[in-house]
Parts: C-alpha cells; sequence; structure tokens
C-alpha cells in the first residue's frame, strides 16, 4: 500500500513539518489568541504587551449588591449630623428618584450606625466593621469617585463586566484572555468562583462569558459542592488506566484521520485531549485545600477550611495565582440592604474582613503582591438617604450611582492613597473644593472615575493598551470600554 | 389582560368623596361601573380586554382575594390622599342602592327571587367560560395597537428627549431597499409582506446564504450577519443570485434547496487537503475540497442519541429539560424556578427543544459554542478546547449513549470486528478503515482485560444514565464495549463533518 504522503509527491518529513512544530506547540497555539480573529495584536513570539506591564494577573473580589460606602469607607459625618432630615433637592438636583425610593412619603438622610477611624499612614477612613482590613490600610489604593449610569444590578453588573448594560458582550476577563493568551499550560485562563449559598440578587453567566470572542475565552467556574470543574471526574466505572489506554488509542485513530485528512484541527483535536487528561489531575491539586499548613487557614480565618465560602475561595485565589492563572474573579452576593442595612451589612464584613486581608498579606508574603492585581468593589453605591423607617435596626439605602467607592491593591496602584472625593452628603462627587459636581462619560474629569476609565486603568496595569484591544464585531470594532474610557494615571504608582 | 374604566371629571381635592364601584362578573368594560356621591359618573373605558379570571394579586404574586386600592406593586400610588369607611358587598349593588349607601344606610333593595335565581344561573355559566379560559394554555403575541402610538427619533436615547414633529418617524423602508409594495398597510404585515416579497434584495439572499453556511461551515457572504457594505462580498455571486431566485421560485421550499446543495458536485467533493490547494487557497473560499468543520452543539448531541437509537423524534410540545449537573441554575440565581430534569423518553429529544436558560445555558452546550442567545448570533465560533474532551469523555449523556450503540450492536450476531463495524458507520457515516478497525478491535480487547481485572467497574459503568441496564449480555464485554464506542464518538471522525 503505498504512503499517502508518496502519493502527494512529498516525503513524511516534509510533509509533518510543514504542519506543526508537533503536539505541544499545537497545544499551547489553542490556548493563545486566534490570529484569524481582528487585529495582529497577540501574535506569536512577539510581546504581546502594548507597553509594560505592572501587573501580571488579576484577582477581582466582586461584591455583588451594592456595598453601601457611607458605612464602610465613605466617612461623611454630616449625615449623622443631619439624620432624620430630608434630603436637600439642591443635593438632588435633577436626579430622579428610583420606583423605589418614589414611593415613600420623605427621604431622610441616614447617618452611619457605624464608628469611623483613620487608619495607616495614608489615613484611610474605614468604618469599625473592617477591623483586619485596617491593618493593611496602607497597602489599598481607595477611589471614592467611582460613578456609574446603571441603577438597577443585572445592567449595573453586566456593565462592569463587559462595558455595556445590554447583555452580548466579552467579559473583561474574556478579553483578556483573548488579548494575553495563559500562562499555564493545564488550567483556564479565566477562573470564576462565587460564594455559596449567598442567593440575593442573582448572578449570570454572561458575567464571565466571551461575548462575541471564541468561546475558548470564556470564563471556567470552579464550584465549591460537587467537582471543581464540570465533567471533570470519570464516570463511575472507569478507572485511571483504562481510561488513559483509551485515550492513547483514541491518539491512534485521530493520527490515521490526521493522515487521511490532512487537517491541522485533528491535531489540535489530539492535544486538547492531552490537555483534559492533565487538567483531570491539576485542577484537583489547585483545588484540594488540606495541604495548606494551620497558618494559612488562621490568617483567612475559620470560614476558609469550609468550602465555597468567601474565605476558602480567597485562599484558592492565591493557589490559582501561584499557578499562573490571569484573571480570577470572585463574587460575594448580599450587599443590597435596601432594609436591615445595620445587620445585614455587619454580615458582610465578618464575610469579606478577614480573607480580604489575608490574601493581601499571602500574597505579599509570597513576593507576589507587587504583580497581581486585586480590586474590591460592586456594582454602584447606596443613597445617603433611608430607604424605609429610620430605626437603626430596619432602615436601608437605595441604590445610588452617582459616587461610590472601590478598592485596589498590588499590581502597580498607588497604594496608601486616596483618590476623589464626595460632597459632604455623600451624594455626588466633589471636586477638590467640596463642591458637587457631575461627570459623564464623554470626557474624563480629574477626580471622578467612571466604570470605563477602571476598566481601561485596569488593563493599562495588566500590560494593555484599551483603545487597541479590539475585535470587529457587527460592521464596527468593540473594545471593553466601548467608546469610551480614560486611564488613571493618579491611581498608579 | 386588563378591564379598566375611569371618570371623566376629576373627584374633588381636599373634600371626603363617596366612591362607589360595582361589577357585574361579565368580563368586560360595560360592566364596570363608577360612582361618584351616590350618582353614576360619566366614564371612559380606559381597557377592556379581559379573559381569565380575575386574580387578586398581592406583592409578589396571586394571593386569595388580596385586593388594593390606589395602589400597585412599587407604584406611587395615592399620594397624598386617605381612604376611610371601606365597605364590601356580596352582589352588584343598584344605582338605588348605592344611592343608599351613599347617603349613609344600608342597602335594602328587596331581593326578587326569580331575578336571583337567573342572576345565579348567569354567575355559574361565568364561571365555567372563566374556568375554562384558565385551562387554556397562553403565549404571547403582538397585537396591533388600536391607535397607532406615534414614534420619534430621541437624541442618545433619553426616553425624555422632546418629542415634536421635526423628529417624528413613521413606518417605511431604508431609502436603499424597495419601498412597501402598494396596498400593504403601513404597519407589521405590511413589513412581513415587504420582507417576503418576491422581489426582495435581501430575505432570499440571506436565507440561502445561512442554508450555505450550515452545508458548507461558511457562507457564500462570510458575514451571514450582515449583508452591508461592510460586511463581506459574495465569493459567487452569480450562484448566490441564482440559489436565491430558485428559492424563491421554489415556493420557499428549503428541503429543497438543501437537496439542490447536497446533490451537488460541489459537495459530493473529498475534503481531504492536498498542498497545492493549501497554498493557493486555504480557506476553501473556491470550492477546490468538499467542506470540513465541526457539528454544531445541537448535532453533537443528536448524533450520539440518533446514532445509539436513544434518540426520541417527537416532533413539538412543552421543552425539555436533559441531563446536567445538579446545582448549576441554583448556584446562580435562587430566585428563578429550579431546575427538574426530565425523565424517560424526554431525556432524549432532539436538542432543539432543551429548555434553555439564557442566563445559565446548557454547560455542554456553551461549551460546544452555543451562545447564551441574549443577543443574535447567526455565526457561532469553533473551538476545540479541553473542556469539550471533558464533556463528550464524563457526560453522563454520552456515556449512556455509547452503552446503549454497545447494546444494539452486541445484540447483533457477529465478531468484534463486525459490531465494531456497525457502531463506527452508525456514528460517522462511513465504514472503517482496516486500520482503524484494527484499532477498535484491540481497544475492546484490552479494555474488556481492564474490567475483568476489576469486579465492580463494569457494573457501575452500565449504571450510568437512567435508561434501565440490559440484561443477557456479559456485563464485561458490554462495559469493554462501551468504552469502545465512546472512544469513536470522542474521535475526529464523529465529530467533524468531512
Amino acid at each position: 500500500m503505498e504512503e499517502i504522503s508518496n502519493l502527494l509527491g512529498l516525503t513524511r518529513r516534509e510533509f509533518f513539518g510543514q504542519t506543526a512544530k508537533g503536539v505541544g506547540a499545537m497545544a499551547l497555539a489553542s490556548l493563545l489568541p486566534n490570529l484569524a480573529f481582528g487585529s495582529a495584536f497577540g501574535q506569536g513570539q512577539k510581546s504581546r504587551f502594548h507597553h509594560l506591564p505592572k501587573a501580571k494577573r488579576i484577582i477581582y473580589l466582586f461584591q455583588a449588591g451594592g456595598p453601601a460606602q457611607q458605612d464602610l469607607f465613605d466617612y461623611k459625618p454630616m449625615l449623622n449630623k443631619l439624620h432624620g432630615q430630608p434630603l436637600p433637592d439642591s443635593v438632588r438636583g435633577t436626579q430622579r428618584l428610583t420606583a423605589m425610593s418614589a414611593n415613600q412619603a420623605v427621604i431622610p438622610l441616614a447617618g452611619s450606625p457605624f464608628k469611623f477611624a483613620q487608619h495607616g499612614q495614608g489615613g484611610a477612613w474605614m468604618s469599625e466593621l473592617w477591623p483586619h482590613l485596617a491593618t493593611v490600610a496602607d497597602e489599598l489604593c481607595f477611589v471614592k469617585s467611582m460613578y456609574t449610569e446603571a441603577i438597577n444590578h443585572d445592567p449595573a453588573i453586566t456593565f462592569f463586566q463587559t462595558g455595556s448594560q445590554i447583555a452580548g458582550r466579552p467579559s473583561m476577563g474574556s478579553w483578556l484572555s483573548y488579548g494575553l493568551g495563559s500562562m499555564n499550560e493545564d488550567l483556564p485562563t479565566f477562573v470564576v468562583l462565587a460564594s455559596a449559598g449567598k442567593g440575593d440578587q442573582p448572578l449570570y453567566a454572561r458575567l464571565w462569558g466571551s461575548g462575541f470572542l471564541d468561546s475558548r475565552y470564556q470564563g471556567v467556574r470552579f464550584r465549591s459542592s460537587g467537582e471543581p470543574v464540570l465533567y471533570l471526574s470519570n464516570p463511575d466505572g472507569i478507572c485511571q488506566s483504562g481510561r488513559r489506554a483509551m485515550l492513547d488509542r483514541l491518539s491512534d485513530l485521530n493520527r490515521v484521520q490526521f493522515e487521511n485528512e490532512l487537517d491541522p484541527e485533528i491535531e489540535s483535536r489530539i492535544a486538547q485531549y492531552e490537555l483534559a487528561y492533565r487538567m483531570q489531575t491539576s485542577v484537583p491539586e489547585v483545588t484540594d485545600l488540606s495541604k495548606e499548613p494551620d497558618e494559612v487557614f488562621e490568617l483567612y480565618g475559620p470560614d476558609a477550611r469550609k468550602p465555597g465560602t468567601f474565605a476558602s475561595n480567597c485562599l484558592m485565589a492565591r493557589r490559582l495565582a501561584q499557578k499562573g492563572v490571569r484573571f480570577i474573579q470572585l463574587y460575594h452576593q448580599g450587599w443590597d440592604q435596601h432594609g436591615g442595612l445595620k445587620g445585614g451589612i455587619s454580615v458582610q464584613c465578618r464575610d469579606t474582613d478577614q480573607p480580604t486581608t489575608a490574601l493581601i498579606k499571602d500574597l505579599k508574603r509570597l513576593g507576589m503582591l507587587e504583580d497581581t492585581l486585586i480590586v474590591w468593589g460592586g456594582e454602584f453605591g447606596r443613597t445617603s438617604y433611608s430607604q424605609g423607617s429610620l430605626e437603626v435596626n430596619s432602615f436601608g439605602r437605595d441604590h445610588h450611582p452617582r459616587c461610590f467607592t472601590v478598592f485596589m491593591a498590588g499590581g502597580g496602584v498607588n497604594a496608601g492613597t486616596t483618590y476623589g472625593r464626595t460632597d459632604d452628603y455623600g451624594y455626588n462627587i466633589a471636586d477638590a473644593n467640596g463642591q458637587a459636581i457631575h461627570p459623564t462619560k464623554h470626557e474624563f474629569t480629574e477626580g471622578a472615575v467612571h466604570v470605563h476609565d477602571l476598566q481601561a486603568t485596569l488593563l493599562w496595569l495588566l500590560g494593555v493598551d484599551h483603545k487597541q484591544l479590539s475585535f470587529p464585531y457587527q460592521g464596527r470594532d468593540f473594545r471593553l470600554t466601548d467608546v469610551h474610557g480614560h486611564v488613571v494615571k493618579a491611581l498608579m504608582r | 389582560n386588563a378591564v379598566a374604566i375611569r371618570t371623566v371629571a376629576p373627584i374633588p381635592k381636599s373634600a371626603w368623596t363617596h366612591v362607589g364601584w360595582t361589577w357585574d362578573g361579565t368580563g368586560q368594560a360595560t360592566g364596570l361601573k363608577l360612582y361618584v356621591s351616590g350618582k353614576p359618573a360619566a366614564t371612559t373605558v380606559v381597557q377592556d380586554q379581559l379573559w381569565k379570571k380575575i386574580n387578586a394579586y398581592g406583592d409578589l404574586g396571586p394571593s386569595s382575594g388580596e385586593w388594593s386600592f390606589g395602589q400597585r406593586f412599587r407604584c406611587a400610588g395615592f399620594k397624598g390622599g386617605k381612604l376611610d369607611d371601606v365597605a364590601f358587598a356580596g352582589r352588584e349593588l343598584s344605582a338605588d342602592e348605592m344611592r343608599q349607601v351613599a347617603a349613609g344606610a344600608e342597602p335594602t333593595a328587596g331581593v326578587d327571587s326569580s331575578r336571583e335565581a337567573a342572576k345565579q344561573k348567569v354567575r355559574e355559566a361565568q364561571q365555567n367560560l372563566a374556568s375554562f379560559e384558565e385551562s387554556i394554555y397562553e403565549i404571547s403575541v403582538m397585537l396591533e395597537a388600536r391607535k397607532t402610538v406615534p414614534a420619534y427619533v430621541l437624541a442618545r436615547g433619553q426616553y425624555d428627549a422632546p418629542r415634536t414633529d421635526k423628529n417624528r418617524v413613521r413606518p417605511g423602508t431604508p431609502a436603499v431597499l424597495p419601498p412597501l409594495p402598494t396596498g400593504a398597510p403601513a404597519n407589521r404585515l405590511g413589513l412581513a409582506q415587504w420582507v417576503t416579497s418576491p422581489d426582495h434584495p435581501l430575505t432570499s439572499r440571506v436565507a440561502v446564504n445561512r442554508i450555505w453556511q450550515m452545508i458548507f461551515g461558511t457562507g457564500l457572504v462570510e458575514s451571514s450577519e450582515n449583508f452591508g457594505t461592510q460586511g463581506s462580498q459574495p465569493t459567487h455571486p452569480e450562484l448566490l443570485d441564482y440559489l436565491a431566485r430558485r428559492f424563491v421560485n421554489s415556493g420557499w421550499d428549503v428541503k429543497a434547496l438543501v437537496k439542490a446543495i447536497v446533490l451537488s458536485s460541489t459537495y459530493r467533493q473529498d475534503s481531504v487537503r492536498n498542498p497545492k490547494g493549501q497554498k493557493v487557497d486555504p480557506e476553501n473560499h473556491l470550492y477546490w475540497r468538499a467542506p470540513s468543520h465541526r457539528l454544531t452543539a445541537e448535532m453533537v448531541r443528536d448524533t450520539a442519541l440518533a446514532a445509539s437509537g436513544l434518540l426520541n423524534d417527537k416532533i413539538g410540545g412543552a421543552p425539555v429539560n436533559p441531563y446536567q449537573p445538579a446545582g448549576i441554575w441554583s448556584e446562580n440565581n435562587t430566585m428563578s424556578p429550579g431546575f427538574v430534569q426530565s425523565r424517560g423518553v424526554d431525556l432524549y429529544r432532539r436538542s432543539l427543544y432543551s429548555t434553555w436558560k439564557r442566563t445559565t445555558p446548557m454547560p455542554s452546550m456553551l461549551m460546544f459554542d452555543a451562545t447564551s442567545r441574549e443577543a443574535c448570533t447567526v455565526r457561532r465560533p469553533v473551538t476545540s478546547t479541553p473542556l469539550q474532551a471533558l464533556v463528550l469523555l464524563n457526560d453522563v449523556q454520552f456515556v449512556e449513549a455509547a452503552r446503549a450503540l454497545a447494546t444494539f450492536v452486541l445484540k447483533a450476531d457477529g465478531t468484534d470486528e463486525s459490531r465494531l463495524n456497525i457502531a463506527f458507520r452508525r456514528l460517522t457515516g462511513r465504514s472503517p478503515s482496516e486500520r482503524e478497525i484494527k484499532i477498535l478491535a484491540e481497544t475492546v480487547q484490552a479494555q474488556r482485560q481492564v474490567f475483568r481485572d476489576r469486579p465492580g467497574d463494569a457494573e457501575k459503568l452500565l449504571k450510568v444514565g437512567e435508561s434501565p441496564v440490559p440484561t443477557g449480555l456479559d456485563i464485561n464485554d458490554l462495559a469493554a464495549m462501551t468504552v469502545t464506542v465512546q472512544m469513536i464518538l470522542n474521535s475526529d471522525a464523529v465529530i467533524w463533518k468531512r
């Protein structure tokens, strides 16, 4: 029987040499940006970065529901002084109230029941809800003047994650995965960890989805119960050696097909199976926290031993970071305190204070804090006026897009500083003189940080120019920051 | 779904006013009456479209007879007003009685027993009608509003931007495309007639292009979602025109179109690549070889089900919930109904019938590039990822399908080779080569030994999936054949159309 390659007039070596450098290269190639898409950004051996990155990886601690900045970080003694008095019209201006707030006969200002103090050399203001975080105040870079247009959770979170309030666009992690590729071969580039059992406002697959980008860039959710990655474990009755033997024969079968069809896609397929096999070991290895020493569990707190808690996820995030996962996204729901704020927010802080602090300390200890960017924040802020009765245990705050607080750590941020401020009512972003200003996303306003500005800044820290990372779709080039976004250099060291 | 009336004259402010209303249970606006200060008030009909029963809704769902006055869920309500002395009667009061009640007295109209009996009959008939309507399944459809709502171009999409004659727009079609057909109404019906008119330059071409894309992997116009100047140019414009015209002339017959394409000599070429072709035209724009592309997510599952004999080819009916790992819906969202997996034959319907939850789509589909459907996607990307491998290797659906096909071939007489031949053909549509059969036969032998060496494993494997475990077959044989059939299912020959 004639060799196929002879029929083609080629030697075997010539032919195989032309197609690929072998299985390993193929495997890596499938994890790198697909050159058929969009710009030449991300070509093979050339540097994929637009400029030198400060951070190699990012851990985004998303606090879903809208944390109340007046009770956490944005100290507003005026609210306590004017507690119970109606919000002056001049402060609210022309902003319409939400349907929920508009129901109320009065909208009284609500002081925070929590005490505030300044911490660290930078004098960061934090409420008593942060006993642990206060000890790392000088690692943190606060932004008090975040703003968005979205007023409800679904569009607001979608906006933060994908750059649009309307579904369909790739998430930040997918953009980075597409632009920068993977740093390891055995784990996904973009991993999602959500705190289990938190209920409240839902999450959606689109928050870590790839939108119109290739689906290989979508986030892979690591689950806290059952198998960490879906379909990871062999079916009952399939032993590892039997599966290995089958995979070897499958490879042989595919090789025959390859020799007939000569499609490099088949080699890629063979590589994917090898990768899947390796993931069956590498994923359980990274998700198995049991080998961590006791001191680590003490650092992250008692919850860290319970799978699915925020603490456990933070520890997992550190491990994933060590293994070269580029974008690690945590979600912690439950910040939507329309009522019962005092009790509710205390629980939220108890969930997140120690683990967040531990993560920062842990990464620092490992020498990884300087190239790991940590972001903490929600999708919008909360109102300085109370929703519902002003009784201290039952009052709440409504959604507030005009100003809220986010903080960052590591990865080249300007640690120990606070950027931007709000007016005395905590209702508007204020200029340096304390006068309310009303920035819009259409142009950058010094002191104010729009969601797109934050996105542009995060990308910059990772070595990406938000204006250049784009993808053609529906007739135009899309990017994470839409047609907006300004890199805020003041947030960087 | 409501009936509503409104008084013509406003209720006076700063004075207590007696307001009464009556309802005769007919379901029509004429059955609603309003009385102000005991006198019938002139009213206009706001809405007259009620069907089924009036379920009084509480704040977050149906309740058993809760009423609200001056308020709906999260509405500002009767601001600045007060309500007092609310009273209910158990029957429809007459105008005279309403006058009495407004004056502070009890309604005292005599009750005519024969009239009451007749009314009772009417009431029963109404209840029967409403109960019958309740049982009818509702789906939403669009209906042309009785009065056209004017439309305006709103700058920057601000919904409170000014609306004037200057920015008013009327129904029409883009100037670059043909106008509405003569006589067509300027509404959705007219639009539908326009879209399907035989000479519409886009509809048939776009449709033909999508079917071409499905069969060839890429359309004649590659940007199948965009036929504009910013989209791709057709590689074969005359062919596109020819097929489009033929499609329309056939009466928009999709089957005829598909048949014409797949019986063409272009499609019936070999998909094998050769170096010359790859060099000159690597993307096969000139169709020098047959297409080769991966099956879609739905086709992958349907192929496994069809080849295994599990496929339930019922057409139509309610959607179903195939296998899915536990907790997927609830871990994202505790507010929505929980996932309830289908049972029995419903588990094996075509993938097109699977419930599609856009905020938490089926992971096994997503991994094969199905989209969430939150945005319209005409062209799916085609990827090759390790997560796909994990699905095909470990998902219950595919293990079970392999077991079913293994059972089928083992029940046929023959050798390992002849049985594997059948399995291979059913999954790939072609016969295996000698080399392939050799690999398959060696595999099944080796796997047989694996299962013999590990008693208990075969039983466990065969229990995967809800279909009953067959009897009368050697379990190690069946397990080994299951693994081998699943290996075929994972191979390129099944997943890629060549």
